[in-house]
């Protein structure tokens, strides 16, 4: 618990400025794109909704005119900020100990590695826990604000699946940061992991590739697929929670073993 | 005789192909003031990182209040307080929050303690650690090592950054932990301070134990320093004794000195052949006597 509270305490700034930027940004931008929807002709919606643009987002001209059609389409979008920060503070957690040289301080206390790993491992959980929550918050009061009909059953799940994909890549992000720990740019390798996966749902949808789509989060929670089943697909989802425990599993055994990395 | 507290048995530690070290194998009893001495790159640090269970160790294996370090060092740093050679701390805390957080990680009230050590070493407590020279940052983790009352203290440079006052003032504290029965470990390249404050020494060399020996023996080896100008030259087979080392001379040869370890009567009835200027006997500084190690 001491090194949890103190690892929160550290990361505080951090988890509160994306937490601001993304509910802050979802609250602003959700009644902004239903105003263009309210404006946009027909024709337009028809042009654009057939593009291979839409198809690569995984939405269609019948999704976008729905109720959740514009909020799902921005969760798209902000997965990928959600998704960058859950794998940079995943990494970043534990880079941050070798490049900053402070590993010798908390890796000489009386506490196991397995306590360190659980403790910096619920931080990065509770960071993304946070900023989905806030997420959600925002998101429900835009919608209850701006638009009536919602269906908040679906929308809960949409909304509930920037978390989640937030979630993969903190884990990710954790395996990757315990591998290479002396990781001096944390950031941008998240950046590229995140549109690496982005480009490879992108990809399967427009080439309607199911087996590719395994490789990407962003496959795993479509919002026209939530809308249209009601629910999450749960081959992907078991398969997301298997890979999920495997990067903790990995990331747990070689934290164990693996001699500390120094700054020097 | 004491019971040992830090045992390394042919401890050995290679990164890939590089040499770290290789077949360490000494004891540190109870109470005892150590030195471990070594130039840089000798492999003092990595034998501490292994000794923390920082490392593992390639071969052979360390232990200490006998307990096995690689898969007990939680329980050991119970009673250790170390001193990293590297002075990093978390750049966004202040000096007292970093102290505070050292005295909840070992469960401790160490706020006595604290403010006592921090006033000796003249170490502000209020200000940023990000804002800390190099000296002051070392003081943070004396404190931080000293404060919980350890029973070991291993200390890996610990006076590199602290100015001569400050480091007379810590030499003090270190004097006070060991008279209560703190064990020290400490590791320097600063020979003048081992030989000030430790009761034996390891020297280290590339990885491998030169030697180890009490400073008081080391003392007693029986190598005097011998200096001697005098008014004509000296020519290098005069002397034709055994135990000479180290022996250098001025270009014009009337001033020479040297490491002698033999009878001191066959130098004074050699000197007595040479129309002296000056001549000098005196004890040889750990210093002189470590270079002879690593000829």
């Amino acid at each position: 618990m001491v090194i949890l509270k103190y690892e929160l305490k550290r990361h505080r700034t951090y988890i509160l400025g994306w937490t601001i930027a993304l509910a802050v940004c979802i609250f602003l931008m959700t009644p902004t794109y239903y105003s263009f929807l309210d404006v946009a002709s027909v024709e337009l919606f028809e042009t654009m909704g057939t593009t291979d643009f839409y198809r690569s987002v995984g939405v269609s001209m019948e999704y976008l005119t729905s109720p959740l059609g514009i909020y799902g389409f921005l969760t798209s979008f902000f997965m990928i900020a959600s998704g960058v920060f859950g794998m940079h503070f995943g990494i970043s957690v534990h880079t941050r100990e070798c490049t900053e040289g402070t590993s010798e301080y908390l890796f000489t206390k009386p506490f196991p590695r397995k306590t360190i790993y659980w403790a910096k491992a619920l931080t990065v959980l509770i960071g993304v826990v946070v900023v989905g929550a806030a997420y959600l918050l925002a998101s429900f009061l835009a919608m209850a604000m701006f638009r009536s009909g919602t269906p908040w059953g679906e929308f809960f799940l949409i909304a509930l699946s920037l978390t989640l994909v937030t979630l993969f890549f903190a884990a990710m992000g954790l395996m990757v940061g315990i591998l290479f720990p002396r990781n001096r740019s944390p950031l941008l390798t998240a950046g590229l992991v995140v549109f690496v996966e982005y480009c490879i749902t992108s990809f399967s949808n427009i080439i309607s590739n199911r087996a590719i789509s395994f490789l990407s989060p962003y496959s795993f929670f479509g919002a026209a697929k939530i809308s249209e089943t009601g629910f999450y697909d749960m081959t992907y989802l078991g398969w997301g929670v298997l890979l999920v425990t495997l990067f903790l599993v990995l990331s747990y055994g070689v934290f164990l073993k693996k001699d500390i990395q120094f700054r020097s | 005789m004491s019971e040992p507290i830090i045992v390394l048995e042919k401890l050995t530690k290679h990164y890939g192909k590089h040499r770290g070290i290789d077949g360490l194998s000494f004891s540190v009893d109870q109470g005892e003031f150590f030195g471990f001495i070594g130039p840089n790159g000798a492999g003092k640090s990595t034998t501490i990182r292994t000794l923390m269970g920082l490392i593992h160790p390639s071969g052979g294996n360390a232990s200490i209040f006998g307990l096995d370090c690689q898969t007990k060092a939680s329980v050991i740093a119970r009673d250790v307080g170390y001193l990293p050679s590297e002075n990093s701390y978390y750049e966004n805390m202040k000096v007292r929050e970093l102290l505070q957080y050292t005295a909840d990680l070992y469960g401790r009230d160490c706020e006595t303690k604290m403010y006592e050590l921090s006033e000796r070493l003249n170490l502000d407590l209020t200000r940023k650690i990000a804002d800390l020279s190099l000296g002051n940052k070392k003081k943070v983790g004396i404190v931080s090592a000293i404060m919980t009352s350890p029973k070991l203290l291993i200390m890996d440079e610990p006076t590199s950054g602290l100015d001569p006052l400050i480091q007379q003032a810590f030499y003090d504290i270190l004097k006070e932990e060991n008279s209560r029965g703190t064990t020290i470990f400490f590791s320097s390249h600063v020979l003048s301070e081992v030989q000030k404050l430790c009761d034996r020494v390891a020297i280290l060399k590339e990885g491998k134990l030169v030697g180890i020996q009490s400073i008081k023996e080391l003392r007693e080896s029986g190598y005097k320093k011998v200096s001697i100008t005098v008014k004509t030259t000296i020519p290098r087979d005069f002397w034709g004794l055994p135990g000479i080392a180290n022996y250098t001379e001025s270009p014009d040869k009337t001033s020479v000195s040297f490491m002698y370890n033999g009878n001191i009567t066959a130098i004074i009835d050699k000197l007595h052949l040479l129309h002296l200027d000056d001549v000098l006997l005196e004890e040889p500084s750990l210093e002189e006597i470590f270079m002879h190690y690593y000829e």
